[in-house]
């Protein structure tokens, strides 16, 4: 992929993406026959069996894609693993009412794991986050440039830049709306955090 | 706190999920076809824009039994260059109408002036077309230039597939006939 198909599929994830999470595809859901889509189902059925065990077990058999969670104090955090976990963490955070998408990448790794075995993350407050625009999220951990970039408004966590502020010691992504952007990646208009390895 | 935990393999990815696969898989397809009919890369990357966020916008409506992804989002292309083509040919402000989409990076238009460059074969072979029909330039762009398989060809441009293979029997025979008298 090239950087203008890159940044024209941030253009789409940003401006369609809630629209595409939230399309019913009627006429995509006839073309299976009906062996198979039993099949899919009994093997998604399995599969949130298998979740929902591992969930009450505390053990799990195959390493989570994703995490998306609400915080007490109303901020999100996604965790990243797998990049099969961003269709799914675009859909929670829809589901959630959360303008925020993460935008897959020809450059995303297969295997998102940081250094020491954990997910890439960010914290963010949705509130701070601008009526009619969204925060668009690159997986992966930031390269050397990026890091350099976004050190002006760094809360330490090589996450924020000028026009975000930090929300203390947790690396709390917060827009400033009287501000700039957080990270403008070329072709971008809107905000574009970049994950991190905590 | 509540944290919702997906499996990675086996969720459905969405519709998201899916027409990132359908344009990965061709949007370098469709910035050729615009590339082989532009020589400005500001044209090729606002044409090629407005294909994608077209197919965006009406992703759910395409049905994949009438043909697949690729011959669909052709016939979105091909409708693109024809509004285009009939504002210039009005005299009208064809780039105007495309406005909204953003300014290309220095990089981006390195990236695409190289793509028009790589079309030169293919923009000589639509050359040696002018000779041919419209319908019968289609038919030969869209399976010899393109990738479509015949059977995409005759989705894209809405016709039957035998028709679509006599036009581009007629079309290659024809393309045969001139070659030979040139040489």
């Amino acid at each position: 992929m090239s950087e203008f198909e890159d940044n024209l599929w941030l253009t789409v994830v940003r401006e369609h993406g809630h629209e595409l999470a939230r399309t019913e595809r009627t006429a995509h859901t006839h073309r299976r026959a009906s062996r198979p889509q039993l099949l899919a189902g009994t093997t998604l059925g399995l599969a949130a069996m298998a979740t929902a065990a591992a969930l009450l077990l505390g053990a799990s058999t195959s390493p989570p894609a994703f995490a998306v969670t609400r915080n007490p104090d109303g901020t999100v955090t996604v965790n990243l693993i797998h990049p099969s976990g961003i269709a799914g963490a675009n859909k929670k955070l829809a589901a959630m009412g959360v303008r925020a998408q993460i935008a897959a990448q020809a450059k995303t790794p297969p295997n998102l794991v940081c250094p020491g075995g954990t997910a890439p993350t960010i914290t963010f407050d949705p509130a701070s986050i601008p009526n009619s625009q969204e925060l668009v999220i690159a997986p992966g951990q930031p390269s050397a440039s990026d890091t350099a970039a976004l050190k002006g408004g760094s809360n330490g966590s090589g996450n924020t830049g000028p026009g975000a502020t930090s929300g203390g010691g947790n690396h709390v992504v917060r827009l400033d709306p009287g501000g700039s952007k957080i990270r403008t990646y070329s072709g971008a208009d809107n905000h574009v955090a970049r994950m991190y390895c905590p | 706190m509540a944290t919702e935990v997906s499996v990675p393999q086996n969720l459905p990815g969405g519709v998201l999920a899916e027409f990132e696969e359908v344009y990965r898989n061709n949007v370098g397809l469709v910035a050729a076809y615009f590339a082989r009919r532009c020589w400005d890369p500001q044209e090729v990357a606002d044409l090629t824009s407005e294909t994608i966020v077209r197919a965006a916008g009406s992703f759910g409506a395409f049905d994949p039994r009438r043909g697949s992804a690729r011959a669909w989002l052709f016939g979105i292309a091909a409708h693109v260059w024809a509004g285009y083509c009939a504002h210039v040919a009005e005299s009208r402000d064809a780039i105007g109408r495309l406005a909204g989409y953003r300014a290309l990076e220095t990089t981006e238009i390195d990236e695409l002036a190289a793509k028009i460059d790589a079309q030169q074969a293919g923009r000589e072979l639509l050359e040696r077309c002018s000779m041919l029909s419209a319908n019968e330039r289609a038919a030969i762009e869209l399976v010899d230039l393109a990738e479509l398989t015949p059977k995409e060809a005759a989705a894209a441009l809405g016709v039957p597939r035998g028709v679509l293979r006599m036009r581009l029997s007629r079309a290659r025979a024809r393309l045969r006939k001139e070659h030979c008298v040139n040489e």
